[in-house]
């Protein structure tokens, strides 16, 4: 099944933090083959920062107000879709989502991209977009959490892909201990972002309560995500595939560096 | 985030212990895989005898919820009984409310907007296309209340909220974990060395706190600057010298500086006159929060080009300074005091600068609408970008 950009369809809820206290869906913004990029949609204007497209439900056919998060893009495997899509598309529900009209779509991508562009007044509202957030105030500080959230999504869902498939992983990748490293260390790399080695240390020096023993796990660990890095960044400049994407993702989190492990896993 | 409402254990009076060490790998995966429901009813309890009471009734009022969802006969009338318990038992009224008790109109009033909320048929659209099953819906039912119940909150809490939880979690010196297990802890860097935490419940450690020789503000009276407050905070923790469960520390505090305020600084004040009317010197004078609807969105689509032409003629005769005020105070969300502090002025600047805006609006007393003035609140954060010291603290 192929997904079109600007397509919403439901997430799958295995991979989703059990503190789940909104519900979310995810929006199409790109399909190369068994990834897919995504932004989280969810329903609650009230929450929407400046950077988040508001449709109202008025105007699409889902028929409830929806608020794409359009700074919130990740790339994912395919199974990061809830498997109803697959196993049940003639659900009225699933079915509603897959059968969103195609202008419909286009809108929303083309609506996102303006948004995107055009910040100061008056273009900047010409489409319906969010407010400004008060850092301290409830609205930001709910949407934080959120993008937590979605950052945790996004890491479990290339883990459970990766584990998956780990037989088709290049060894010099040395994935199984990457994969405990960051199963034992989950909530600070989802936390940490593209700061996940100043985490790391961070972690291990004020460990609640370290042993030897522990600070020596611990950067075994940094060296386990390092390692990956490093031969990630070896492989690609050998075969001379070093472009902007594969920059970015070499900087990026560690759920970035499972995205280039997968898409390079792929190249051979 | 940690929070004092939140329904972490340790809000629910749960005693202190070390944080447990993270799951590993193959129990990771199968966690992801195989989640558990949770209840929406495991929210924050003040005392440890009220949380064991609360954990007996869970499974029973798991139950009930479920029976709803499967619409029984009267499982709804039973649902609102518990909502209402709820909140009459674990979000306390001088905090949530005007008024020191819940009384049942006030209670019919929340679950009202919680029950609105939650089955109104744009949400529960959104839940079908999202799949959500019954775990999840009494997640988000849980958020839902705790949403509503924010919305309504007294701003002495919004105000505690803003003052101690944020700045304790913006303050490195405090060592704020809140993602070691469950738990949420507190407490100063050399004490990672001495892996010790704290088992005392709040009630104790009011006691501890009390005999310490520190001495406590009644903020009843007096008003701490932000520097007075996390000395405050710094102190009680260094005489406890353990780690300690947050929330633990934020009750306590609370009691021990009289909390919630009997007077509200200016810059938290939600109260000011309600009646649905808006004049435009609210604008730059309030920070009251409006939740912003449709129809402001609407409202701001239409006419923000005539608004950016009206705001150029009124801003263009403001200086510079005030322009950089506004910006802090306004954009930043910086208060009034340390706005003026931050372009050089005393804080007797920000009053000042208010009433004179206030007066040079007077000639332009129209009278907005709830949605209107949403509108312009929205249109005006943006607009006030100009004012940045960065460009120049000027609107072209």
């Amino acid at each position: 099944m192929n997904f079109l950009p600007g397509q919403i369809l439901p997430i799958n809820s295995n991979f989703w933090p059990d503190d789940i206290t909104m519900a979310v869906m995810a929006l199409v913004i790109k399909s190369e083959g068994d990834l897919l990029t995504l932004c989280p949609v969810h329903n609650a204007p009230e929450f929407a920062s400046f950077f988040d497209l508001i449709i109202p439900a008025n105007k699409n056919s889902l028929g409830c107000d929806l608020v794409v998060m359009s700074e919130n893009q990740v790339c994912v495997e395919k199974s990061a879709i809830h498997p109803k899509v697959w196993s049940d598309p003639n659900d009225p529900y699933i079915k509603k989502c897959l059968v969103m009209p195609e202008d419909e779509k286009k809108r929303i991508i083309d609506d996102i991209a303006y948004l995107q562009q055009n910040t100061t007044i008056p273009a900047a509202f010409k489409v319906m977009r969010g407010q400004r957030l008060y850092e301290n105030s409830f609205e930001y500080r709910w949407r934080t959490h959120l993008t937590v959230q979605w950052e945790s999504f996004h890491l479990a869902v290339l883990l459970a892909a990766t584990e998956e498939k780990i037989e088709e992983y290049p060894a010099y990748m040395n994935l199984r201990k990457v994969l405990e490293t960051i199963c034992n260390n989950f909530d600070s790399f989802c936390q940490a972002g593209s700061r996940w080695l100043e985490a790391f240390e961070a972690d291990m020096t004020a460990g609640m309560a370290p042993s030897a023993a522990n600070a020596r796990h611990a950067r075994d660990g940094v060296s386990q995500i390092s390692g990956l890095k490093k031969s990630l960044e070896n492989k690609i400049s050998e075969e001379g595939l070093m472009n902007a994407r594969n920059a970015r993702l070499l900087k990026g989190s560690v759920a970035d560096l499972l995205e280039l492990a997968f898409r390079t896993s792929r190249m051979r | 985030m940690s929070n004092v409402n939140d329904d972490s254990p340790e809000a629910a009076g749960v005693s202190a212990e070390s944080p447990k060490p993270k799951p590993n790998y193959t129990t990771f995966i199968s966690t992801i895989r195989q989640k558990q429901p949770r209840s929406i009813f495991s929210t924050e309890v003040a005392d440890d005898q009220a949380a064991d009471e609360f954990r007996g009734q869970r499974e029973h009022i798991i139950a009930e919820i479920n029976s709803f969802l499967a619409k029984e006969p009267g499982s709804a009338d039973q649902l609102v009984k518990r909502i209402k318990s709820l909140i009459r038992n674990h979000y306390p009224a001088s905090e949530y409310l005007d008024n020191p008790v819940w009384t049942e109109a006030d209670l019919e009033d929340r679950v009202q907007d919680i029950w609105e909320t939650m089955f109104s048929p744009e949400n529960t659209a959104f839940r079908n296309l999202a799949q959500i099953d019954a775990a999840g819906m009494l997640n988000i039912m849980r958020g839902v209340i705790r949403r509503v119940l924010e919305k309504h909150a007294n701003p002495a809490h919004r105000a505690f909220y803003n003052e101690i939880v944020e700045q304790i979690g913006d303050d490195d010196r405090f060592d704020r974990y809140p993602r070691h297990g469950n738990f949420s802890y507190l407490g100063l860097t050399r004490w990672n060395r001495t892996g010790k935490d704290s088992s005392k419940t709040v009630d104790e450690l009011v006691s501890f706190w009390k005999e310490s020789g520190i001495k406590f503000p009644d903020m009843c009276l007096t008003f701490l600057k932000a520097g007075q407050r996390m000395d405050l905070c710094c102190e009680m923790l260094d005489k406890l010298d353990r780690w300690l469960v947050a929330n633990h520390f934020y009750l306590a505090y609370k009691r021990l500086v009289n909390y919630p305020l009997s007077f509200i600084p200016d810059h938290y004040s939600d109260n000011d006159d309600d009646d649905g009317e808006y004049d435009i010197s609210y604008l730059v004078f309030s920070k009251k929060r409006f939740w912003v609807e449709q129809e402001a969105q609407r409202i701001l689509a239409e006419n923000c080009d005539a608004w950016e032409k009206d705001f150029d003629e009124i801003t263009k005769k403001w200086d510079k300074t005030r322009k950089e005020f506004l910006y802090y105070y306004y954009v930043r969300g910086i208060d009034a005091g340390q706005a003026a502090d931050r372009v050089g002025m005393r804080p007797s600047y920000a009053t000042q600068t208010f009433s004179s805006i206030k007066s040079s609006f007077k000639e332009r007393s129209i009278k907005y609408s709830r949605e209107e003035m949403a509108a312009y609140m929205l249109f005006f954060k943006v607009y006030a970008e100009r004012f940045s010291p960065a460009k120049g603290g000027d609107a072209e």
